[in-house]
């Protein structure tokens, strides 16, 4: 709500100025300033809101395909990469079209996981909250297997001392192990012991043994491997994997600063919008890391493009390109065949009015100069 | 133990691998091993390989014995005495020929100067680590690596004169350099290769600066009255060839003068160049659409037979006719027998050709560009003795690239062209800077190879002092007479009546998928449909059932014959549209229109 006079009076004039500018205004200019002072810086702010907009049949989506694709040519020539930093994962094409494809298994899933601000932070303290988050097996706390033949049974021991380091108990591991040898599974002692059918033979046992070890006992599933970075006065733990859900169980985190690079991960968990600032703030690194720039407003229109339905989608034929309204459209794009064979049996109806067609068609394309009509008059007889 | 293999195949195995290879090597040299076996001794794996198969490249390299080359001073006196040939040295093995496998083995000093006791082999020259065409460049150890490749690859390029019986070869095209010079400024290897008897290009003064812009990227200012003298004068051979082709069922095309009464005949202009052999006039001049050999096909099909049962000459016009932008003199004709046994003519065309816009030209140093403009003499600036360069080339094309070697041949060719000796630009011993620069003063010329010259327009003395010099330039067989294209209307395609494609059809410039989004961007729809319009076709749509009127209805304007319905509309199109639309009816697909006026909706 504006309370300055002028604001006020232009806001009710034009009711289609962007409200948060003049409030914006107001909150610069202050009380103080004279009426003539606050229409005058009011009259610039126009002009320039003015001139940033798009003129109206602009063909922006074209623009914004040529301001990316122009940027991408680049990155082929010159595809780096960071090895072995974590930090600097983003990598150049492969990852660009993964994101405007809207790729479900990503190359490179990662989750950047911020600490709760009020505990008191060391090194060593967040090695070892990274550790409760990386997967960890079985095997990695065994010490000794033995496979015995004749009671049909796998015997696998522990160091004691070393689970309870990691609050670990023997007993929890029964109920994790894998369906098939879960009821066998039963602790004497310091060891895990898994019984085999009676008729058991060698390789059976072995395969018990393998589904055992690999068992997941500590960490958070999924996630195969984490590092450490500092961020200003910031510790942050990178992933490698993503498992938002189980993130959440987890106190040492900051729960609102949770992120991840795969957008329907996003999607899923925060929703679309959240999805939406995913895809614009994943494109710009991506443009960033490579030493080139995009103007974010065509960021902002592919981002919107792919979400606006409500779920992301993406820049594919089984994605916004599949539902575009016109045959000839899909059809110009990718297998021409399914959509006219198609198009053909539901008796389609293809209103030539994008620009595929009319270009098609050598009609006049709706953008620009086919836009105005000059009429003339025929004069009465 | 060593394995030793004899051209890759496993032989046995020696005690002591060193020792056996050192023996071998001593053998070798002493000649009772024959030299084309090579050793290589691979110590991670103890393994020994004798190689002595055809095809591995060898190179020679001289011997070095305890520090000390074999090719003493003595041997070098025989040698220049003439005593010693090369394949004496080779014998006596003071010369060693190694391959890629045993160089690895070999320690070998550039220089006589460097050697020590480990050295194993020392280079005959350090202009052999260049192949013979780098060698060729002038003062290639000022250049980067890079540049040099390229300057090679441009010096392949090069008009010269390649044999002299070209007259009678039969390459489809060649260019002869009318006048080719020996460079003022060369290397050992290029008298070595006898590039020197047959040269390929020649020497320019060349002013390195800026002037009137027209040398701006690249460019390169040529000038005329230069060019009129003959200057990089060159011409463009092509060799046409027709011949009697045979066809099943004892038909044979034959090379005549046609009769008026053929199928096909041409104007009668078109041959009136031909002799009474159907063959061109030798030194006849000739343009596009002239006939070069009349020639005459049966016909192909029996259905092609016509007329009535008249008597009629069903026979083919053949003839062998200038194309689009073709000119020439008729230089050479040869009728000979090819291979399948037919009578073939070939005509030998030669086009003169002065440089003109667009010609292509490169220096011995990768420095490459387009003539940009030719200026008359008096149009082109001038120095205080009044010397006008032939050439002005761009300053701005040599930082960037680093080619200090195309400096230093500027200021060699100007001592040379003054001393009137070669001067010797051998990379590592060639004349140096300094050399050249005291020279340069010696005949009374500012030792930095600047001049004072004169703007030609106003006759006034040019604030700076401009680098003049001589330079070898070649010109490189791109010609714009070659490739230019362009065109407004033309030959179609005859299924979408598109227009061709390619310059020797006449055909268009193909204005692509990402020129039509760029158009599109800036909002030029009127630019773009103006531009695909050169299918445009009018196709009528019955606006009761919606279909593609046919041929005969948009001729005669009657009822539809599907609906019975006489109103049509008429829609403009592009014909490669319509071609589409009949192809999905071919499909089974039909696809009918509703037509609205989009001006006033």
């Amino acid at each position: 709500m504006v309370n300055n006079k002028i604001l006020a009076a232009y806001e009710k004039e034009h009711p289609e100025f962007p409200k948060y500018i003049l409030e914006e205004l107001e909150r610069e200019l202050g009380a103080k300033v004279k009426d003539s002072e606050v229409s005058l810086v009011l009259e610039k702010v126009v002009e320039e809101y003015g001139r940033s907009l798009i003129s109206p049949y602009e063909a922006i989506g074209v623009i914004t395909a040529q301001s990316v694709g122009e940027r991408s040519t680049q990155m082929t020539l010159n595809t780096f990469h960071f090895a072995g930093v974590a930090e600097q994962s983003v990598e150049g094409l492969p990852r660009l079209i993964e994101i405007l494809d809207a790729k479900k298994n990503l190359s490179n899933p990662t989750m950047r996981l911020y600490m709760a601000s009020e505990k008191n932070l060391s090194d060593e303290k967040v090695k070892i909250f990274a550790n409760k988050i990386k997967e960890t097996k079985l095997v990695e706390f065994a010490t000794n297997v033995e496979i015995d033949m004749e009671e049909k049974i796998v015997k696998i021991d522990f160091d004691l001392k070393n689970l309870k380091r990691y609050d670990l108990d023997l007993e929890s591991f029964v109920p994790l192990l894998d369906k098939k040898i879960r009821k066998s599974g039963s602790v004497d002692g310091k060891s895990l012991l898994v019984k085999g059918t009676a008729t058991a033979s060698m390789k059976d046992l072995i395969g018990i043994k393998e589904l055992a070890m690999n068992t997941i006992v500590y960490g958070i599933k999924g996630v195969s491997d984490v590092s450490i970075i500092k961020e200003g006065e910031d510790y942050v733990i990178l992933t490698q994997g993503i498992s938002l859900k189980n993130v959440q169980n987890l106190d040492f985190i900051d729960k609102e600063r949770v992120y991840c690079n795969d957008v329907h991960e996003m999607a899923d968990f925060y929703g679309v919008e959240v999805a939406r600032q995913t895809i614009i703030r994943e494109i710009m690194e991506v443009v960033k890391s490579q030493g080139l720039s995009i103007n974010e407003r065509h960021v902002l229109l592919i981002a919107d493009a792919m979400t606006y339905t409500g779920s992301v989608r993406g820049m594919t034929r089984y994605g916004i390109v599949a539902e575009k309204l016109n045959v000839l459209t899909r059809a110009s794009f990718e297998t021409p065949l399914k959509h006219l064979s198609k198009g053909s049996v539901i008796n389609e109806h293809n209103i030539l009015n994008s620009i595929t067609e009319n270009v098609m068609t050598n009609q006049m394309v709706y953008v620009g100069t086919g836009i105005p009509k000059v009429a003339v008059k025929a004069r009465d007889k | 133990m060593g394995d030793v293999f004899l051209n890759d195949v496993f032989i046995g195995s020696v005690p002591n691998s060193k020792k056996f290879v050192d023996n071998f090597r001593k053998m070798r040299l002493k000649g009772e091993i024959e030299k084309v076996y090579n050793i290589y001794l691979n110590e991670q794996l103890d393994f020994i390989y004798i190689d002595g198969t055809p095809g591995r490249i060898r190179r020679p390299l001289i011997a070095v014995e305890k520090g000390v080359s074999k090719f003493t001073q003595q041997v070098q006196e025989k040698v220049v005495a003439g005593e010693l040939s090369f394949e004496d040295l080779v014998q006596k093995g003071i010369i060693e020929y190694l391959d890629a496998m045993e160089e690895e083995n070999a320690y070998v000093a550039f220089d006589e100067f460097d050697l020590t006791p480990s050295h194993t082999h020392l280079e005959i020259t350090p202009l052999a680590m260049y192949g013979f065409n780098t060698g060729t460049v002038p003062f290639s150890n000022y250049d980067e690596p890079a540049r040099l490749m390229r300057g090679q690859k441009t010096i392949k390029q090069a008009v010269g004169m390649y044999a002299l019986n070209y007259q009678k070869r039969k390459e489809t095209d060649r260019n002869l350099l009318v006048s080719p010079q020996k460079p003022l400024v060369e290397t050992f290897i290029y008298e070595l290769l006898g590039f020197d008897k047959h040269p390929a290009g020649q020497n320019l003064v060349v002013g390195i600066m800026s002037f009137e812009g027209y040398n701006m990227e690249d460019g390169l200012i040529l000038n005329q009255s230069s060019i009129e003298r003959g200057l990089q004068r060159s011409f463009y051979y092509k060799l046409y060839s027709s011949s009697e082709t045979k066809y099943p069922g004892g038909l044979q095309d034959k090379i005549m003068y046609p009769g008026k009464d053929i199928k096909g005949y041409r104007a009668e202009e078109d041959y009136r160049y031909l002799e009474d052999d159907g063959i061109v006039y030798l030194g006849q001049k000739i343009a596009t659409g002239d006939v070069l050999v009349g020639k005459v096909s049966p016909p192909r099909f029996i259905e092609e037979i016509e007329g009535f049962g008249q008597m009629i000459n069903l026979n083919v016009d053949a003839s062998l006719a200038l194309k689009e932008d073709e000119k020439g003199v008729v230089s050479a004709v040869s009728v000979i027998e090819n291979v399948d046994g037919d009578k073939e003519v070939n005509v030998l065309l030669r086009d003169h050709r002065n440089p003109i816009v667009g010609d292509k030209f490169a220096s011995r140093h990768g420095q490459k560009g387009v003539v940009g403009a030719t200026f008359k003499q008096s149009d082109m600036p001038f120095s205080e003795n009044g010397i006008v360069p032939d050439a002005i080339f761009s300053p701005h094309s040599i930082p960037g690239r680093k080619t200090v070697s195309h400096v230093m041949e500027v200021l060699a060719g100007k001592v040379a062209a003054l001393s009137g000796e070669f001067v010797d630009a051998n990379p590592f011993d060639g004349q140096s800077e300094e050399e050249l620069r005291a020279q340069l003063k010696s005949f009374g010329f500012n030792p930095s190879g600047t001049e004072v010259m004169f703007d030609p327009s106003t006759g006034k003395r040019m604030e700076v002092e401009i680098y003049v010099g001589s330079l070898y330039y070649l010109r490189l067989n791109h010609q714009v007479d070659n490739k230019i294209q362009a065109r407004g209307t033309g030959p179609v395609q005859l299924l979408t009546r598109q227009p061709a494609e390619g310059r020797v059809r006449g055909g268009g410039l193909k204005l692509g998928e990402m020129e039509k989004d760029a158009l599109i961007s800036h909002g030029a729809a009127m630019l773009l449909k103006e531009r695909f319009s050169a299918d445009q076709t009018k196709a009528m749509v019955c606006t009761n059932c919606g279909y593609l009127a046919d041929p005969y209805i948009q001729r005669y304007k009657s009822k539809c014959p599907i609906c019975s319905s006489s109103s049509f509309e008429t829609v403009e199109l592009a014909y490669a549209f319509k071609l589409f639309i009949n192809e999905l009816r071919s499909m089974g697909i039909n696809p009918s229109f509703e037509t609205k006026d989009r001006f006033f909706e």
